[in-house]
């Protein structure tokens, strides 16, 4: 610490006494400073406000499942998969179909009856037969294998049964989000209130099939929040049973386009930080120059080389960060008056985009700075090191030498 | 008496190629007792501040061996000799070298810079030595304030703070007029009052004659001494 100490004293000393020269780097630096900011910030916020008004579009963040070649429908075990998906990272499962029903297996018990039962999701008919235990079960499998509605004769003459024998009530309930209706006999009534309720009321059981949603399921859109993870969802889908079309392709193109114009205007940036780096290494090696004497009387006595370096590379530092943290004061002051005074859009981008200070520069700020500083006042350490003593103790101070 | 500095042979040529190659000095042997005041005279080109540079391990002789109290400085890195010099031995030059920017205080204080020493105590040390010096009024002063007297006084004051055992000085009265040129030469005695000794470069022979021995050179080769041993070659 007293080393550091001792560094900041001889460099200010050092400043005060090549004033002008000191001012006019920091100028320098600072004015580079603000310019890359401005140019880094700027590319960030175009970057951002151009992904966000393509990507406003929601179509661009879905995923599309479909079924693959012939198949008219999706099959249940790929529906429950992809329906697994529903939440992962914000994932939204969109359902697209004919009729996603419910199908429900009952057993009247005194009887020994068995019946299907099967609820519409776009109409408000309840579908309904009673089946002998074999025809039942037959015709629960034939409705889902078939991937179509069956209704057997039985089950028209239910419906039929069911609209002459309507006591006009109708039930509203909801299964996974989505309400079903129905229109129900005095009989059947019962065994729908069942199935959601109890396993067992009188007279009437609900089977082991229970109630399970026979999703007749054309199409499955995913809907991703994160445009990020349109391209990691599109590689989880994979299966030979269905399709996946997303707007990948198309995405990263507008991110590679995005990307682009913030590292065109880094670059820009960067450019500038290069003349502003060469500010800093003129002046460093015009101080070395300046005070070779001095380096030489201080290492006649003693002072080790050591010292130097990291004087100067401390010297470089501070000139870089106090350049460039002035340089950001004023940016945040520019962007924050000309954000409330100048309305102008340029293109089909608004000047708010220019002039919203976007603290994500800090980090290249904070990384950057330093780093360059350093490499800056390297030069300058490594003339300070090639200097012989005597040579020193004899030189003249001469700017043109 | 001790024997403070011993020179053995000591060679130093300046080389651009073997045809424009310098003998600075040949062949120079001495030995320098503690609490010596000594005056390396001759005329410029003679090698005398060849001598004090290669004495005080600012420069490499081509051959031979620097002893200082018994430690071979051949033997010494770069980093070692460094830190031999903060502690052993201080430097007057003829042109002062002091700095503006800093007060006398202050320039006295620079050998101090990277020493682990806390800032009251190396106050307290420039403190002393102004005070041996007969500047402590004028500490606060700039080097633009004082006069080249004084200046000289700091100069020495700064070759003193890190209490070496050698003083070397480099025609300290060479820009300065005779009067003040004597006081230096008094205090520069003075110090060896104390077991120090004193290094004296001049070609002013009446500097010369305050001191405890002199030492002639011409043109690399000792042409004089006053003790008058064994080392000398006498043309």
């Amino acid at each position: 610490m007293t080393l550091f100490i001792d560094m900041f004293h001889v460099i200010v000393k050092k400043w005060g006494n090549n004033k002008s020269l000191v001012i006019l780097t920091m100028i320098n630096i600072t004015i580079g400073a603000v310019l890359l900011c401005f140019f880094m910030n700027s590319g960030f916020n175009i970057k951002k406000f151009l992904l966000e008004q393509i990507l406003r579009d929601e179509t661009l963040r879905q995923v599309t499942v479909m079924p693959s070649d012939t198949a008219a429908f999706l099959t249940n075990q790929d529906v429950k998969d992809i329906g697994n998906y529903e939440g992962y990272e914000g994932a939204r499962i969109i359902y697209e179909g004919l009729l996603p029903v419910l199908l429900i297996d009952q057993r009247d018990v005194s009887t020994d009856h068995y019946f299907i039962t099967v609820f519409d999701k776009d109409h408000d008919f309840l579908l309904s037969s009673d089946f002998s235990y074999g025809s039942a079960w037959i015709q629960r499998n034939a409705y889902k294998e078939s991937k179509g509605i069956v209704v057997s004769e039985s089950a028209l003459d239910s419906v039929g049964l069911a609209a002459s024998d309507c006591i006009g009530k109708i039930v509203e309930f909801e299964y996974k989000g989505s309400v079903y209706k129905k229109m129900i006999s005095g009989v059947i009534e019962d065994a729908a209130e069942q199935s959601f309720d109890k396993s067992y009321r009188t007279g009437f059981y609900v089977s082991n099939y229970g109630i399970e949603q026979a999703d007749r399921i054309s199409k499955i859109i995913v809907q991703i929040d994160s445009i990020h993870q349109v391209s990691p969802f599109t590689e989880k889908l994979t299966k030979s049973s269905y399709e996946v079309v997303s707007h990948y392709e198309e995405v990263q193109k507008i991110k590679r386009i995005s990307n682009m114009i913030g590292y065109g205007f880094m670059l820009s940036g960067m450019i500038l930080l290069v003349f502003s780096s060469l500010s800093i290494i003129n002046t460093m090696e015009i101080l070395v120059r300046k005070n070779i004497k001095f380096i030489g009387m201080l290492r006649t006595t003693g002072v080790p080389k050591s010292f130097f370096m990291w004087m100067f590379i401390f010297e470089s530092f501070l000139l870089g960060i106090v350049g460039s943290a002035v340089g950001m004061i004023i940016l945040k002051g520019f962007c924050f008056w000309l954000g409330k005074f100048v309305q102008i859009d340029f293109m089909i981008i608004p000047s708010e985009v220019f002039f919203t200070f976007n603290p994500a520069i800090l980090f290249p700020w904070l990384t950057v700075t330093p780093l360059i500083t350093v490499l800056c006042g390297w030069r300058a350490v490594c003339k300070a090191n090639r200097i012989e003593i005597i040579e020193a103790l004899k030189a003249e101070y001469n700017v043109c030498s | 008496m001790d024997q403070k500095i011993r020179l053995e042979n000591v060679q130093k040529k300046y080389s651009g190629n073997q045809k424009h190659s310098v003998t600075a000095l040949a062949d120079v042997s001495l030995t320098i007792s503690k609490g010596e005041f000594t005056a390396i005279m001759g005329r410029s080109g003679s090698g005398k501040s060849t001598l004090m540079y290669i004495m005080s391990g600012l420069m490499k002789p081509t051959q031979g061996k620097v002893l200082i109290e018994g430690n071979d400085l051949s033997e010494f890195n770069e980093k070692q000799i460094t830190c031999f010099r903060n502690k052993k031995m201080g430097f007057v030059f003829q042109s002062f070298h002091t700095e503006n920017a800093y007060t006398a205080l202050e320039n006295v204080m620079l050998p101090l810079l990277a020493t682990k020493m806390k800032k009251s105590e190396r106050i307290a040390r420039a403190v002393n030595v102004l005070e041996q010096v007969g500047l402590a009024d004028r500490s606060k002063h700039r080097p633009s304030e004082l006069s080249g007297g004084e200046l000289q006084r700091v100069s020495i004051a700064r070759a003193l703070v890190n209490d070496p055992q050698i003083i070397f000085a480099d025609e300290p009265t060479g820009n300065l007029d005779s009067a003040n040129g004597r006081q230096i030469i008094d205090l520069l005695k003075s110090i060896t009052q104390s077991g120090k000794n004193v290094i004296l470069v001049t070609h002013n022979k009446s500097d010369a004659e305050l001191t405890d021995r002199r030492i002639e050179l011409k043109d690399g080769k000792i042409l004089y001494d006053d003790l008058g041993d064994t080392h000398d070659i006498i043309y």
